[in-house]
């Protein structure tokens, strides 16, 4: 285990150094951001002392060690922009999406799994049938305008929600977080729907399906034959090996969402970490969009050895192989 | 003493009589904080001396000192200086006003003037750096506790201006404060109206009254900033109540806004202009083709009949009515009507498609030719759609224009790359907030010349010797009647040549709930001491 364990630590920091190397050469392919930050009326002089202080001048894979000397002093550049350092801006702005994330992960589960498993265990009744229709349009429906629809009838028509921001937050750990008060929970319900519609549908299908897979099964059979109760079957021998994929996909969602809720963050003005990398792809600011990529790949590879353990948890044949 | 309490307990039964009589409101109502919340189309980079930019400085205004402002009108009036006289041609005299308190209770002196432009003038790494508004200032000094002496290499008549652009903060915080003094909010020491509470990046920004100030009071105890970069995001908040008011309203949301009874809408022209520019220098320009594609070995904008066809081929009319819903105003040169070098004899732009066609012919391009429209988005109100329509009414003259939208960062990049291919055509656009005056003839219209940093701008290339000595004349003149003369007859000989073609003038949109009173600000500046409740 602990050996397994290390290897995929080694592979992930394999990742994160390839992925800077792209990033570095992706970023520089793309406009000068002197060109776009420095005011009009600026001098020549000042352009050259300001692209020579940003090390604009050297060529690019100086740039890169550069960057790497600092990364091993911890330190993942300076923001052109903020003139704040990086790694700071964005650890700022995190916890904001990872609650959003959070919360929208929250929500598909804990709707997504019972739906699921009454459309999988009652497939032919009309309510089933009507969840799998309306889980269609769940998957269909682009965020952007279903964030905006939300907005539109529930903070303008009737008022009900907040249209934007976090609201009111409290400090726990140190943080500060929107659902520890009332107005932080309003605030966070819409983009929080918005974000999870899509999930809820499709953990819906994954459990519907594994439950229709899993019942016909040898083990159901015996389990049934020897007369467990249904509630004992479904609960620990359905639910749980249905539960591999589950995982799997929540797993990969909650990264992408962490990652890439930048419309929804836009969408409600939520001071979130994808607001922050859009407006730096739009300033051309490089240092945060390397340390925003440097950071989620991290989390992806961290993501992923967590999903690992749990199937370690809940497959035996896992826990083979690895002995 | 006992006086007191009767005049206490009456005050008190007064107050209970008019609660019961006209309602709680009328007795609570003195003691209600009044808050504003303005829904703000940009965020700030927070080191007040590390970005120069009006979307910055609009937030600094509320709670730093300035030694001059801007005017609704974007003329310079003055705030903390009591006065600034160019004792002579190289030398500004700048008189503080006496009393004058920082929020931490310490006097305001000349020698915290001095170290925060020294400051804005160093600053290391700043990348929208103020360094260039300092070009040919030799010496900045105290004189004494309220005299400041500037000493010029060169006339600088815009000094007063340049005043309106760097905040001061007190010496001790100039010399040390750091990027995170700022963000924490312990170097925003004011000697405005209002004073520094929080700020929380990418969500809010949150001033109070000042009482430290000497000046008028401001007008609200506490505004709160929400930054709402996104436009429908924005528009949502002032629909739902959340916000007071927003700037930055789109076009196309505007009528809706305007005919809610909620809401009102306040309107009026910034001083930003929006252009074509055109590259009239080169002998064969990249981006110019015939019409079946292939490269001309010509540069048929060098020819100033095309350049004036192209001109005449906009319908500047129709852009206002159907791209800016009739948020625009047409503009006939390259300084909005009413600021300084606005030249009032230049004829009206007309649409005129039979005098263009005719153009076209005598300079032998009735056939026409091929053209790259260069497109920056995300700086100026509606610019695809702007360029867009310029181009199809470019092709009523057949030239075929094909639009290439792209990223400001990309755009800027690539037409200031004096090396480079840059572009052939260009949209383009230029705010005098810096100066209230027509200094984009500078930058924008003098030929490139690196030594004496004039025409950095100038994307087109455009070279006139003859406008190029008139503007520099302007710029070493001290008295403005004079300097806006010599900047409205430059203006005229290079809109004679039609050095760029100029489109509208972008307008101000501002919304508020019902019950404010927005006044509108040329330098698309949001200050909240502009809103004032009405009486309903």
């Amino acid at each position: 285990m602990i050996f397994w364990l290390i290897q995929r630590l080694f592979q992930a920091a394999f990742v994160v150094l390839a992925m800077t190397v792209i990033v570095f050469i992706g970023v520089s392919v793309i406009g000068d951001p002197v060109a776009i930050l420095i005011s009009p009326e600026a001098g020549p002089d000042e352009r050259e002392r300001l692209i020579a202080a940003l090390y604009l001048d050297r060529p690019i894979w100086e740039q890169y060690f550069i960057f790497l000397k600092g990364v091993l002093r911890g330190d993942l550049g300076i923001s052109f922009v903020y003139n704040e350092p990086a790694l700071g801006l964005i650890l700022m702005r995190m916890p904001a999406t990872l609650e959003l994330a959070f919360a929208a992960l929250l929500l598909s589960v804990t709707i997504g799994v019972p739906l699921g498993l009454y459309c999988g265990l009652y497939p032919d009744s009309v309510v089933s049938k009507a969840i799998m229709t309306i889980s269609i349009v769940g998957f269909s429906l682009p965020t952007f305008w279903l964030g905006l629809m939300l907005v539109l009838v529930f903070s303008v028509h009737l008022g009900w929600l907040p249209s934007n921001g976090r609201g009111d937050t409290a400090e726990l750990f140190g943080i500060q977080w929107s659902f520890l008060t009332l107005n932080g929970l309003k605030h966070l319900i819409l983009p929080a729907i918005t974000l999870s519609l899509f999930k809820i549908a499709l953990v819906l299908r994954l459990v519907r399906a594994g439950v229709r897979e899993t019942l016909p099964l040898e083990y159901v059979r015996f389990a049934r034959a020897k007369g467990l109760a249904p509630k004992r079957i479904i609960s620990v021998h359905v639910l749980k090996n249905l539960m591999i994929p589950v995982v799997t996909v929540v797993g990969i969602e909650l990264g992408t969402t962490i990652a890439f809720s930048v419309v929804t963050e836009t969408i409600f003005g939520w001071p979130g970490m994808g607001k922050l990398i859009i407006d730096s792809i739009n300033s051309l600011d490089r240092p945060v969009m390397v340390a925003y990529l440097v950071i989620i790949v991290l989390l992806f590879t961290t993501i992923n050895v967590i999903v690992d353990i749990l199937y370690f948890l809940l497959d035996p044949r896992v826990r083979i192989q690895a002995d | 003493m006992a006086f007191d309490l009767v005049s206490r307990v009456a005050r008190r039964f007064t107050c209970e009589v008019t609660a019961a009589v006209i309602g709680l409101a009328a007795c609570l109502l003195p003691a209600q904080a009044q808050e504003l919340k303005i829904g703000a189309r940009s965020d700030i980079v927070i080191d007040p001396h590390s970005s120069w930019a009006m979307s910055n400085t609009q937030y600094f205004y509320h709670y730093l000192g300035f030694m001059n402002w801007l005017d609704e009108n974007d003329k310079v009036v003055p705030r903390m200086a009591k006065s600034a006289t160019a004792v002579s041609p190289n030398l500004w005299e700048v008189k503080l006003n006496e009393g004058l308190k920082f929020s931490n209770g310490a006097p305001v002196t000349v020698n915290d003037v001095v170290a925060s432009y020294e400051r804005a003038r160093t600053l290391p790494n700043a990348i929208g750096t103020f360094a260039g508004l300092f070009a040919g200032v030799k010496e900045m000094k105290a004189i004494d506790d309220l005299t400041m002496h500037v000493v010029t290499s060169r006339p600088y008549p815009t000094w007063p201006a340049t005043m309106t652009q760097i905040s001061v903060l007190p010496a001790e915080v100039a010399k040390t404060a750091t990027q995170a003094d700022f963000s924490s909010g312990r170097a925003n020491i004011s000697s405005s109206a209002y004073k520094f509470v929080e700020y929380v990046p990418a969500n809010r920004l949150v001033v109070e009254r000042n009482g430290a100030y000497v000046g008028p009071k401001a007008r609200w105890d506490k505004v709160t900033f929400r930054i709402l970069t996104n436009n429908a995001t924005r528009v949502a908040a002032l629909l739902s109540g959340d916000v007071d008011m927003i700037d930055g309203v789109p076009p196309e949301d505007a009528a809706t806004i305007a005919k809610d009874p909620r809401f009102t809408l306040y309107t009026g022209p910034s001083d930003r202009i929006i252009m074509l520019a055109m590259d009239s220098s080169r002998d064969v320009s990249p981006f110019i083709t015939d019409l079946q594609g292939n490269k001309l070995t010509t540069n048929p904008l060098k020819d100033v009949r095309v350049r004036r066809a192209m001109s005449l081929a906009i319908d500047r009319e129709l852009i206002r009515d159907r791209v800016m819903d009739g948020h625009s105003i047409p503009n006939n040169q390259l300084i909005p009507k009413g600021l300084g070098g606005y030249a009032a004899n230049i004829p009206e732009a007309k649409v005129d498609l039979p005098k263009a066609r005719a153009l076209m012919k005598e300079a032998g391009w009735a056939d026409g030719f091929g053209i790259a429209l260069a497109c920056p988005e995300g700086r100026y109100v509606n610019a695809s759609k702007i360029c867009q329509a310029a181009a199809q009414m470019l092709g009523r003259i057949n030239i075929k224009v094909t639009v290439e939208v792209m990223p400001y960062g990309v755009f800027a990049s690539r037409v200031t790359n004096k090396t480079g291919d840059r572009a052939s055509l260009m949209l383009f656009g230029w705010g005098a907030s810096s100066s209230g005056e027509a200094n984009v003839l500078q930058n924008a219209i003098h030929t490139w010349d690196k030594e004496q940093r004039l025409g950095a701008w100038n994307i087109g290339m455009y070279s006139n010797p003859e406008v190029d000595k008139l503007i520099v004349k302007g710029l070493s003149t001290l008295d403005a009647k004079e300097r806006h003369a010599i900047q409205a007859e430059v203006m005229t000989k290079a809109m004679e040549d039609v050095a760029a073609i100029p489109l509208h003038t972008q307008v101000v949109i501002v919304a508020t709930r019902k019950g404010l009173k927005y006044t509108v600000q040329a330098n698309e500046c949001t200050l909240a001491d502009f809103v004032e409740p009405t009486s309903n």
